[in-house]
């Protein structure tokens, strides 16, 4: 009994190799289909959520003295978005404290 | 040029509410908008009310839950502290407070009590909240309650400074509870802000007073709104690691920034990281003013030395 042609051989490797390649692409191809339907209606974690650590620091980029403002509805309307689903880190003063004397005409302390 | 502010305050969340305004004359309707939102604010974020959002959130065991704008944005300003701090000012403190005897509005809160039996158990953790902006819902998992206590007050004293500029176009300062923003045109040497442990410390008393232009300024405290259970003094800082009240080498941290909520949230943490806090500050170009338990005072950044 006698064995395949090397040349048969050589062309069915080359056929299992090919079919290999596709079968992995087709894999990853669902396996993103897949997460991509599960993300679509699986309740999960907003994006909007933050889940770093570790940010570093954020340059001034306050322009004058009023303070940022997240917004919302608080008379009925439906914007929910806020200031603080960016991911963005503190900021400082647009101007330092300075020292003065005499006395205040409000008190900045615990509650 | 703002010469002298107009004032007035009343009670409100525990605490007292201050507005200064450059213009006299509409002063009662700067007041009302604040009013407006203090009472908002009370009544989504109050853990204390039975009717408040966020108690029917705690027993929502589990479930997504509608909210409201306002109590969305609070949430969402709270998990941003959360992540911003690395985790040290946590709204899932809820429970810890409790256990601790801050169970109650603090003004009903008995000052002092029998011993509690409570043990090292760090909190569940900002990141088992869930929000999902689509339908303005969040999801607390069953047994975590979450607390806005270190944050709602800042954020609605930003919004309230916020809309009352934006309403009345003038130069306003809000404070609650010491938690101070400025929106609008300042006054020429700016707002004059006395810096102290207790925010009921008369502004014309003796200290540090330093002026502000805008932004904002708050201070947390180990010394203030303090009680004791079985001879144990406890406050309301809770660090999150351990689930009790922080053990901090500082009593007080003040800190400016551009907004109440940066300011407030900043000044939390400090006194929850203890000795790494000036470094932690600096990194993020806060000035600060720390006052030791011992009394020692360091400037952080640009905070400016104590005139003689």
């Amino acid at each position: 009994m006698t064995g395949p042609s090397p040349a048969r051989r050589d062309a069915g490797l080359r056929t299992l190799s090919s079919a290999t390649r596709w079968m992995v692409a087709g894999a990853v191809a669902l396996t993103g289909v897949f997460a991509g339907v599960a993300a679509h209606f699986v309740p999960g974690r907003s994006s909007s959520q933050p889940s770093a650590t570790g940010q570093t620091p954020a340059a001034s980029t306050s322009g004058g003295g009023s303070s940022p403002s997240p917004s919302y509805g608080s008379n009925g309307g439906d914007n929910a978005g806020s200031n603080y689903s960016s991911g963005s880190g503190f900021q400082p003063p647009s101007q330092a404290p300075s020292a003065v004397s005499g006395s205040g005409s409000v008190s900045s302390g615990a509650t | 040029v703002i010469t002298a502010p107009a004032v007035t305050s009343f009670e409100a969340l525990g605490t007292t509410v201050t507005l200064l305004l450059s213009r006299s004359d509409r002063l009662e309707d700067a007041r009302s908008i604040l009013a407006g939102e203090v009472d908002a604010i009370d009544r989504a974020a109050s853990r204390f009310r039975s009717d408040s959002e966020i108690v029917r959130l705690n027993r929502a065991e589990g479930g997504w839950t509608p909210v409201s704008p306002l109590l969305f944005s609070a949430i969402e300003a709270a998990l941003w502290a959360a992540r911003v701090t690395d985790g040290n000012v946590d709204p899932t403190v809820g429970e810890a407070l409790r256990l601790c005897g801050y169970d109650r509005d603090f003004a009903s809160l008995v000052d002092s009590g029998p011993a509690l039996e409570v043990s090292v158990t760090p909190v569940p953790g900002w990141q088992v909240v869930e929000t999902r902006s689509g339908d303005r819902s969040v999801r607390v998992p069953p047994g975590v309650e979450i607390d806005l206590g270190a944050t709602a007050k800042a954020f609605i004293v930003d919004m309230a400074a916020a809309r009352i500029h934006e309403a009345l176009n003038e130069g306003v300062l809000v404070s609650i509870g010491g938690d101070i923003a400025a929106a609008g045109p300042a006054p020429a040497e700016g707002w004059r802000v006395l810096v102290t442990d207790d925010h009921r410390t008369p502004p014309d008393s003796p200290g540090h007073t330093v002026a502000i232009h805008g932004g904002g300024l708050a201070t947390s405290s180990t010394t203030v709104r303090t009680w004791t259970r079985g001879g144990q003094a406890m406050h309301h800082i809770i660090d999150p690691e351990s689930g009790l009240p922080a053990d901090s080498c500082w009593r007080t941290a003040s800190v400016a920034a551009v907004s109440c909520l940066h300011a407030n949230v900043a000044a939390t943490a400090a006194i929850v990281r203890g000795e790494a806090a000036p470094a932690w500050l600096e990194k993020w170009s806060l000035p600060a003013r720390l006052v030791g338990v011992d009394g020692r005072v360091v400037n952080v950044g640009s905070w400016p030395e104590a005139t003689p």
